[in-house]
């Protein structure tokens, strides 16, 4: 912006026209939550509930997974049937469908103050979500190294890099940026849809069977708006 | 309580380039903004003549309420943590600006790029009419002195 600068200043109407030319280029997300400061008031009562509920949980004998969470059987769209065709599910303004068998979950969590998951699906239920950690990186998946999941995100990374129209559809997972990680493969894809940015990220652990993989393409391709 | 949550999200993007513009930083406007509706929507106002300007004034108050919380807890985050996250940090360059106090910044864009009238800019931020039309005179002064030297350098 610094190249922009334009020094005619003589009427009110020039300062409109100034500040309009640099603050109307800026690109505004839609509303979503506020980025969670952690004071460290509220960081002690944190350690203190989690600490609670640690003892709690090994008291009752629960195998805790740190910083993992599966993928919960309640508020899910999910097909009963092991054979048939796909299923339509709206969640979140989103459209997208699913295999026979698959469970598709309703989510609304902070990762971190750009990005916030709201839908997860997977092939089976238990699948383990990747989480950020208090800095805001992704921390690495733990689910099984057969599981598989396909995890769509509100916000992107870098929203100021994102182009202002819609992503053609259907889109292509394998549009997206491919990582090798420890014990599983990562594909990451940004895209925009009725305005809004989105990041779409698929884990697939190393022994995931290609025809889950080529299920969780179907699955990235049947996404759109959600009527 | 709808028409408060339409004009809202009407005004809403409006508001954010605002904030951004009079402190400089898109991620603490988009913060800002954003705790802002939420008081809004959880208990709303009496009354609101224009909902852009009372979100403007409570969000420009949040940002520099967060900003100086910001200078307080960054030489604790200095030691606490070896390895900085990622920063989505976004500095908005209003070079004309630069030399202007809080409140004529505010009050600029209040008045030139949200449009609210001098007797709106005095309402919402409590200050007679005859301060806004001081305010604003000297902003724009001093403005005109920027864009001057700056171009007799260039």
């Amino acid at each position: 912006m610094k190249g922009n600068f334009d020094p005619v200043m003589r009427t009110e109407d020039d300062v409109r026209r100034y500040l309009r030319s640099r603050l109307d280029v800026i690109p505004v997300r839609g509303r979503t939550a506020p980025r969670r400061r952690i004071a460290l008031g509220s960081l002690a009562l944190q350690i203190l509930a989690a600490t609670a509920v640690l003892v709690a949980a090994t008291t009752l004998g629960f195998a805790l997974r740190p910083r993992t969470e599966p993928l919960p059987s309640s508020g899910v769209a999910s097909s009963a049937t092991a054979a048939g065709p796909m299923s339509d599910i709206d969640l979140r303004g989103v459209r997208l469908s699913v295999p026979p068998g698959w469970v598709v979950s309703e989510r609304d969590d902070v990762l971190n103050r750009r990005m916030r998951r709201i839908v997860a699906a997977a092939p089976r239920q238990g699948v383990a979500l990747p989480t950020v950690g208090p800095d805001g990186t992704e921390q690495p998946w733990s689910g099984a190294a057969d599981d598989l999941l396909v995890d769509l995100r509100e916000g992107t990374g870098a929203t100021l890099r994102l182009p202002l129209t819609d992503s053609p559809l259907p889109l292509r997972l394998g549009a997206g940026k491919r990582e090798s990680l420890a014990g599983y493969d990562r594909w990451h894809l940004e895209f925009v849809l009725d305005g809004r940015p989105y990041t779409l990220v698929v884990y697939a652990g190393a022994t995931a069977p290609a025809t889950l993989r080529s299920a969780a393409e179907a699955v990235v391709g049947s996404i759109r708006p959600a009527r | 309580m709808d028409s408060l949550v339409a004009d809202i999200n009407e005004c809403y993007g409006r508001v954010v380039r605002a904030v951004a513009g009079a402190v400089g930083r898109l991620d603490a406007a988009e913060d800002a903004v954003h705790e802002a509706v939420e008081a809004a929507l959880r208990a709303p106002p009496r009354t609101i003549a224009r909902a852009d300007a009372w979100l403007y004034r409570v969000a420009l108050r949040r940002a520099r309420r967060s900003s100086w919380r910001r200078r307080l807890e960054l030489p604790l985050r200095a030691v606490s943590s070896s390895t900085p996250g990622p920063s989505s940090d976004r500095v908005i360059a209003l070079q004309l600006l630069d030399r202007l106090t809080d409140r004529q910044r505010s009050f600029v864009i209040a008045r030139y790029y949200l449009d609210l009238s001098y007797e709106e800019i005095a309402d919402t931020f409590g200050v007679s009419v005859g301060t806004t039309s001081a305010t604003l005179s000297q902003a724009l002064q001093r403005m005109r002195g920027v864009a001057e030297e700056r171009k007799e350098a260039s």
